[in-house]
């Protein structure tokens, strides 16, 4: 073929493409519609998975910043241990074997290197190596010792009492004692009695770490102290904390702040909706609250085809819209019990459960449709007041942190699921948010 | 047709990017011609080109927030149509195979042809090519690709393309003549 024939053919069918003449085809449009939800269904699906991965996220960080234990590494008491090792020796107490700083026994929880702070009085204890710049250890004479391990883990901590010279009254004197102590990491406290079990340097060495109070008429007390500055405390002071027998209920209010989206069905997410509030919460128990609260939000949100279901004979001609966009001012009103494993007056992560009534103070709706005409229904508002009782269920699981002053903050992601149809259209809308309690006092029963 | 820079174009686009169903059902009244004039010289039939043709417009509506009102939408909406296309005619991995041609013959005037055979007839000749001959030439003849360009697309050589062309433009020269010569086949 030429080069002239080639150009001529190429001209022709380039002219001919021009000349195109297809018509609209409704059939094509709807398999376009087709395409078009199910690529709607796959945004919502992806928004969810955002969602949750950033929840799991902000948890995480919670955790990281609040919960992990934290150890410091204290060279000296190395050098203690060491001399307590010959002391020992010396006094030929109770030392079965020889080990090494950790001890063969260390608890499961405490790796090669991990710390042990030692803080000594400063001028009123005795040694018989006190030099300036070592850290003396003194096992004082014919004094009880307590040890006490309060842990910044979950576990509860320990006080160890030597029997020899500490019976129950006394143990039981102290622990009518119940002021709070001034360590925050501390949490409540068990007593356990061991036998006439003088202190070796196998137990100096499995403590995770531990201060030695000042010398007084009172025996000593080893406490675990974290990352925070200890504080030299009484035998009374301490054992007054091992009081978990008996808890002061107590009740609190609380301002709220939240953000949420909602979704209807599967897709259309709305934008975030702001709800301010307030909160009564009563703690009845260690672990267990309810409360109560009142909640005012404008939610915005988006029905398909299908979504919004109104009473019968509301649209013109039984003609429903492609899609609703709803605008409504409710007032929330939760009931919760919520469960907190470290102790409702504790800092630590809570669980809560519980039904929301939606009280619609005023709906506005605007409906889209695929048809021009004119006499269908576009808009519609009313302020009828549709009550919903415990029709949206609520799930949250959160943070907790607790004050000297009383004060607490609490910070959840919750999830609310329709046990019911919403509003004028019955619409089932999910919500999924973030929200922040401050509790302003505490007040005991 | 100033449908670019009409109102009514302006405020269908806006309600395309708030994904409002109506505005994107006006839009894609307004471009159906003009996608499936696009799309079936790629595709073998209608019902294939109607796919192509949705694909795009889904890639329209989910990417028209990109879309500067300003600029002329035909251009933008047309690379995403020959793009949409040639993917379609990628997945179905054909357009590599070669098929032997016939000699070619003398192509009539090009305004002949055009006063005896419609746009139908014309595109009908196109889709009886083999799909590497149909597009390879339609992405050089009409879509105005090169043959560096179509190559590295395509996956194939450029020697490759070239050839298909040739061979493209040869089939259609014998089937213009033929039917020039019998219209009634």
């Amino acid at each position: 073929m030429s080069d002239k024939d080639s150009k001529d053919l190429d001209t022709l069918f380039q002219m001919g493409s021009e000349q195109y003449d297809f018509e609209y085809n409704p059939d094509a449009w709807g398999q376009m519609e087709t395409l078009l939800e199910k690529d709607k269904r796959k945004r919502g699906l992806i928004w969810w998975w955002l969602i949750g991965f950033g929840i799991l996220l902000l948890l995480g960080g919670i955790w990281y910043y609040n919960v992990r234990p934290i150890v410091t590494e204290i060279p000296l008491l190395k050098q203690a241990v060491e001399k307590q090792k010959i002391q020992d020796k010396t006094n030929n107490v109770g030392q079965d074997n020889q080990t090494d700083l950790l001890g063969s026994q260390k608890p499961a929880n405490v790796d090669e290197k991990m710390i042990k702070k030692t803080i000594f009085p400063s001028s009123k204890v005795e040694t018989k190596n006190d030099k300036k710049g070592k850290i003396p250890i003194k096992k004082p004479i014919n004094q009880p010792i307590v040890n006490t391990i309060v842990q910044t883990q979950e576990t509860i901590p320990k006080i160890t009492v030597n029997t020899l010279n500490v019976d129950n009254e006394d143990i039981k004197k102290a622990t009518e004692n119940t002021s709070q102590l001034d360590v925050p990491h501390l949490t409540s406290v068990e007593i356990e009695t061991q036998e006439n079990n003088p202190i070796s340097s196998e137990a100096i060495a499995t403590q995770t770490t531990y201060l030695i109070s000042p010398i007084s008429s009172l025996p000593y007390v080893y406490l675990d102290i974290g990352k925070k500055k200890p504080v030299f405390l009484e035998f009374d002071q301490v054992l007054s904390q091992a009081d978990h027998s008996s808890f002061d209920p107590f009740l609190r209010i609380g301002i709220v702040l939240a953000s949420e989206i909602t979704a209807v069905g599967s897709d259309n997410i709305s934008k975030p909706d702001f709800k301010v509030g307030i909160q009564i919460e009563y703690n009845y128990n260690r672990k267990y609250s309810t409360s109560i609260g009142a909640n005012y939000i404008r939610k915005n949100y988006e029905a398909g085809k299908g979504e919004y279901i109104p009473p019968q004979g509301f649209w013109t001609r039984a003609i429903a819209p492609q899609s609703t966009q709803g605008v409504c001012n409710i007032l929330e009103l939760p009931v919760m019990i919520g469960y907190y494993p470290r102790g409702t007056a504790q800092t630590g992560f809570y669980a809560k459960v519980g039904l929301t009534s939606y009280l619609m103070l005023r709906e506005r709706y605007d409906y889209s449709y695929d048809l021009p005409d004119s006499d269908l229904k576009r808009k519609w508002g009313t302020r009828d007041q549709t009550e919903h009782w415990f029709g949206i269920g609520k799930f949250s699981l959160g943070h907790q942190k607790v004050y000297k002053n009383g004060m607490s903050k609490q910070l959840a992601a919750y999830l609310q699921a329709p046990l019911t149809g919403i509003g004028h259209g019955n619409v089932k809308m999910w919500s999924i948010g973030m929200r922040l309690v401050v509790h302003l006092k505490t007040a005991k029963k | 047709m100033e449908k670019d820079s009409s109102k009514d174009f302006q405020l269908i686009i806006e309600g395309c990017c708030k994904r409002d169903r109506s505005s994107q059902n006006a839009l894609y009244k307004l471009y159906y011609p003009y996608a499936m004039s696009v799309c079936i010289r790629y595709t073998e039939s209608n019902s294939e080109a109607i796919c192509v043709v949705n694909d795009s417009f889904l890639k329209v509506f989910n990417n028209i927030k990109k879309f500067g009102i300003d600029r002329p939408f035909k251009p933008w909406f047309r690379r995403i149509l020959v793009n949409t296309a040639i993917n379609h005619v990628k997945k179905q991995k054909k357009f590599k195979k070669e098929v032997a041609m016939d000699e070619a013959r003398t192509t009539p005037y090009v305004e002949d042809v055009l006063s005896q055979i419609n746009y139908r007839e014309l595109i009908a000749l196109v889709q009886s090519l083999s799909q590497s001959y149909r597009t390879v030439f339609n992405m050089y003849v009409i879509d105005g690709y090169k043959h560096k360009e179509i190559a590295k697309i395509l996956g194939i050589s450029e020697s490759t393309s070239k050839s298909n062309l040739t061979r493209a433009r040869a089939k259609l020269q014998e089937l213009v003549t033929a039917k020039l010569n019998n219209p009634y086949v």
